[in-house]
């Protein structure tokens, strides 16, 4: 049985080798380094915490309100069944005893179909249609906040990394960090996150009691990035540390890099007002084609 | 031993004696991507698990 390395107690997690009270000092002592080291935000600002429901969201309100951060939330619901809808009773229960303030907007609402209606035109790409339409909601919903504080943790960074280095993204791959520049078309977001792993932050959440569905989206499955997710796992298990060191190795090398000149010009979005890289924007121009492939059935 | 997969719902039956680690090697499941718990504690790899033991498995991996 391995001891803590901070005390004679025993230890609940291996990396790093804590007890239950240790782990919960190093968690929160670390999102705190993420936050002051990267200048994520102040106390004066007021944050915007995009919530799903699961554990990283919730983990991430946890902690902000521990610090006694100025944190509200905004929950999107995409509309896939049996995966969100525990997830939502968790959430509320969960934001009554905090007393956080939190929006709920839902992909019915915002643009006329739910994920799962619209993949079962089988036209679309799930993570693709969900993830434009999250940032689309996001920026829109988040304006009036001075920040929007994600729960990416290194797992999702680390993937992303490796994921635009194998395809070649060099323009999303400059673009990633703990961090996005602030601009005036769009609310800076910054991921507190970004050190922590997936297992610890479940961990935290276990610690912490706070109930969560463990349900896998549904359409994560089919992706890319669950195959880099899986060989990454093997990787830190075999060798723990690869995670924060690709991320850290990422890092050392953008903070060396500058940032590219030809970033295309922010247009206004002819149907929503939105910035957009077009006339119409990306999220407005796939609404329509899921409402043309919707409307041919 | 009664181990108790949190993200499929399955209830397994096992006769097994040995460290989490060796456990987890028997059935397919990387370290890295679950929790492991006893009677509702977290327990770490090297700890040592016995046929009377009733045990959960959660899934580090879900939706963020
Ligand atoms: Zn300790
Ligand atoms: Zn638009």
């Amino acid at each position: 049985m391995a001891h803590c390395l901070s005390c004679e107690k025993k230890a609940i997690s291996s990396h790093p080798q804590l007890c239950a009270d240790h782990f919960d000092e190093f968690f929160v002592q670390k999102v705190k380094d993420t936050i002051e080291s990267y200048n994520l935000f102040s106390h004066q600002d007021r944050i915007c915490v995009a919530v799903s429901g699961g554990k990283d969201s919730l983990a991430l309100l946890d902690v902000l309100v521990r610090l006694k951060y100025n944190v509200e939330g905004l929950f999107i619901h995409e509309g896939i069944s049996n995966y969100r809808e525990a997830s939502e009773e968790d959430l509320d229960i969960f934001i009554k005893e905090r007393n956080i303030p939190v929006r709920k907007v839902t992909f019915l609402d915002e643009a006329g179909f739910t994920l799962d209606a619209a993949m079962e035109t089988k036209k679309f790409h799930s993570c693709t249609l969900c993830g434009t339409l999250r940032r689309y909601l996001l920026n829109k919903y988040a304006q009036e906040y001075d920040v929007i504080a994600t729960g990416h943790n290194l797992d999702d960074e680390s993937q992303t990394v490796l994921i635009n280095l194998a395809r070649g993204n060099t323009n999303l791959f400059l673009r990633q960090g703990v961090s996005t520049h602030a601009n005036e078309h769009f609310v800076r977001k910054v991921k507190p996150f970004s050190f922590l792993t997936e297992k610890q932050i479940l961990t935290y959440i276990v610690l912490r009691k706070v109930r969560v569905d463990f349900a896998e989206c549904p359409y994560a499955r089919l992706s890319y990035r669950a195959q880099v997710r899986d060989l990454l796992n093997k990787y830190e298990q075999d060798h723990p540390g690869t995670k924060e060191n690709v991320l850290q190795s990422y890092l050392a090398f953008h903070s060396t890099v500058e940032r590219p000149e030809d970033e295309p010009e922010i247009q206004t979005c002819e149907q929503c007002g939105q910035a957009a890289g077009e006339k119409v924007c990306k999220a407005c121009q796939l609404i329509k084609q899921v409402h043309n492939v919707m409307i041919q059935e | 031993m009664k181990i108790f997969i949190e993200r499929t719902k399955e209830t397994k039956q096992l006769d097994f004696n040995g460290t989490v680690q060796e456990l987890l090697d028997t059935l397919g499941i990387l370290y890295e991507d679950v929790l492991v718990l006893r009677d509702g504690s977290l327990i770490t790899e090297d700890e040592e698990v016995s046929s009377t033991d009733s045990l959960t498995l959660l899934s580090v991996i879900s939706g963020g």
